[in-house]
């Protein structure tokens, strides 16, 4: 136990130590997700509202118009189809339909509310009903002219950075568990290490859950970071219950940590290994959903998304992020992650190498 | 049974075609430094490394302290210390924490009295607190020495410990074996270098193409050579004639360079009373006379019929 700890704290002491890999795993997510969080996450603090019908009242009209010169809304005028679509696409929190009453005075409105996070779509519900109230006061001087039916939506997330935090989890577990694992443990046995490993008592199962240890224990570490960023910088909502993430995040870990153990198994050199791991990566990257839905992704690609272990991961993180599913609820994202784990330890353990070819 | 710390008996290791070691045998006593000596290539290395456990033999065996090493590699990975040839270690750690990792995982004391202890020893304390990348290759070899002694083994290898360092660097590390040895530890090394080999060593394996020729002491290796040798000397008046000296009992060849002739002989003795008669019944003068013996270099190039290095 005493060697196991002990190769432990010095495997952190060696990435600790290590700047280049401290950038990649820590500076160079939290960069990319600011970077992205600035280009594309602007007026994240502004309610995004959906109107359509307009036409059907003078007051909508004036309503309209007047929501649009509210600090803090950001407004879209379109038809009813069009703004319902883009609410289910979470690009709106609350869209008004208003439609001519049964009676001649009265103006219908039914409001419908984004319920992917719940806090945020409670915030977004009662600033509008209490803006209605008020322009309705101001323009009629009747209160109560129109009769609101609110409905709920099961839309997706609404901000950049909700849709993107995930993703970016995602893709720190990825180069963390297949880029840094196998590039260091090809280094090992490039330079005899494993070899000098295996003249000592300590068992090679022991060497490898060292360092997976190592690198799981960091892996949580850098995405703590990254979620305080996005809180702090971002305002991001997290609606989920944290166990469910935990457990996401360590499966995910392992996954990619198993794909690194393949790309090291069969790589001959750390050029080697370099190159696989940005070949299995860089692709995965853009094909998994994490800077874009990929629903809109062309027929013929879809077997190839659903094959990736990072769509999973960047699903179920983001189910459980941002739509608060429990466990439960992303079973089948968890069943694909285990599965490629233990498919992946058992091919690594199999095609396992101690020393370089030729050596 | 037998006495000897280490035991081998009809080892091989073959690779593809080439069968790397071929049928070897030998044996190490408590408390000797054993050389295994032979060119790059002659098996010296994975010989080494089976009897470590490190390399699984295709055939033989090969008892160490008493164990096993194929069916009881534990016990033997316990009781011997290991370098391996040109082995780099973990970056970004220093000299002192590599010393104190490396016994943590023998399962024995890290603590940091007993890593000053050891890099004491190999006259390191100073470069405690240095990463292993800044060191010069003899400090290196010198830390990979201190790993080797983390579990006070009973056995130390080392694989060409010397390679690739200075003379004074060299002559260093051979103090260092040897108190090593005063310990009352065993030790196997491998070298390529005659001169290693004599003074360092009590023994000697010559190894060539993967098999054993020869083991015994320097000096029981060179006497089987005892009588060969060469003469030569600087002549001051006249030219000598090569051809008379050619004919002198047991001169294998006469080769002159300016005033200087030398005899290669199979018999010194003989040639070198025939060498003094002849010149002064000739009357010619020379200084700087030299006879030199056999050294392990002649031993080898004797029975192997090529030269060690290259």
């Amino acid at each position: 136990m005493t060697s196991f700890l002990a190769m432990t704290v010095a495997n952190f002491k060696m990435i600790v130590r290590n700047r280049t890999a401290m950038f990649f795993l820590l500076g160079f997510p939290v960069i990319f997700m600011v970077l992205f969080g600035f280009l594309f996450g602007e007026g994240e603090t502004r309610l995004h509202i959906g109107i359509a019908g307009e036409d059907s009242s003078p007051i909508a009209t004036a309503i309209a118009e007047q929501m649009e010169q509210t600090d803090g809304f950001m407004v879209y005028r379109n038809d009813g189809d069009h703004e319902l679509s883009a609410i289910d696409d979470g690009d709106r929190l609350v869209v008004i339909v208003f439609s001519d009453g049964t009676g001649s005075a009265e103006l219908d409105a039914d409001i419908y509310v984004n319920q992917s996070n719940p806090t945020f779509s409670q915030i977004g519900l009662s600033a509008v009903e209490q803006f209605l109230l008020q322009a309705e006061m101001e323009i009629t001087g009747q209160p109560r002219m129109i009769q609101p039916t609110v409905a709920d939506v099961e839309g997706d997330s609404f901000g950049f950075i909700e849709f993107f935090l995930p993703g970016v989890i995602g893709i720190a577990l990825m180069t963390n568990g297949v880029q840094a694992l196998s590039s260091t443990f090809v280094a090992f046995r490039e330079k005899g290490i494993l070899r000098r490993i295996k003249g000592t008592p300590f068992p090679l199962w022991q060497f490898i859950l060292s360092r997976i240890t190592t690198q799981v224990v960091i892996s949580v570490f850098q995405i703590v970071i990254l979620i305080a960023i996005a809180i702090m910088l971002f305002d991001v909502q997290i609606s989920s219950s944290y166990l469910a993430m935990a457990v996401l995040v360590v499966i995910g870990a392992f996954t990619f940590l198993s794909i690194g153990f393949i790309v090291s198994a069969f790589a001959g050199n750390t050029d080697v290994a370099d190159a696989a791991g940005t070949l299995i990566t860089l692709p995965m990257m853009f094909l998994s959903g994490v800077f874009f839905p990929t629903d809109d992704a062309p027929g013929w690609l879809q077997p190839i998304i659903g094959l990736l272990p990072l769509t999973y991961l960047v699903n179920g993180l983001r189910d459980v992020m941002i739509r608060g599913a429990g466990v439960d609820a992303v079973m089948l994202e968890i069943l694909v992650l285990v599965g490629t784990a233990v498919a992946g330890f058992l091919i690594s353990v199999y095609f396992f190498r101690w020393e370089s070819r030729g050596a | 049974m037998t006495d000897s710390i280490i035991d081998v008996q009809n080892l091989t290791k073959r690779y593809g075609q080439t069968m790397a070691v071929d049928d070897v045998s030998l044996r190490v006593e408590a408390g000797e430094i054993f050389g295994i000596l032979g060119p790059n290539g002659a098996g010296k290395t994975t010989t080494l490394e089976m009897i470590e456990g490190l390399r699984q033999p295709d055939g033989g065996t090969i008892t160490v302290a008493g164990f096993d090493v194929v069916r009881d590699a534990e016990n033997v990975k316990r009781r011997i210390g290991i370098q391996l040839q040109s082995t780099s270690l973990f970056d970004h750690l220093t000299v002192g924490e590599l010393v104190s990792l490396f016994a943590e995982l023998y399962g024995a004391d890290g603590s940091p009295g007993r890593t000053q202890d050891l890099l004491g020893m190999v006259s390191l304390t100073e470069k405690a607190d240095d990463h292993a990348q800044t060191l010069s290759g003899g400090q290196q070899q010198r830390l990979s020495i201190a790993l080797a002694l983390v579990n006070d083994p009973e056995i130390v290898f080392l694989d060409e410990p010397t390679t690739g360092l200075d003379p004074q660097a060299r002559r260093n590390l051979w103090d260092l074996i040897r108190s090593i040895r005063d310990q009352g530890k065993t030790i196997v090394l491998t070298t390529h270098y005659m001169e290693e080999a004599e003074l360092l060593c009590d023994r000697i394996a010559v190894m060539d193409t993967g098999t054993i020729i020869l083991c015994d002491t320097p000096d029981n290796l060179i006497a089987t050579l005892e009588a060969t040798g060469s003469i030569s000397a600087d002549f001051t008046g006249v030219q000598p004639d090569e051809a008379l000296f050619a004919q002198l009992p047991g001169v294998q060849n006469a080769s002159l360079s300016g005033h200087r002739l030398t005899l290669q002989t199979s018999n010194l003795n003989q040639t070198l009373i025939a060498f003094i008669e002849t010149t002064r019944a000739h009357r010619m003068e020379f200084d700087q006379l030299i006879t030199t013996r056999p050294t392990l270099e002649d031993v080898f190039l004797h029975y192997t019929g090529k030269a060690l290095r290259e």
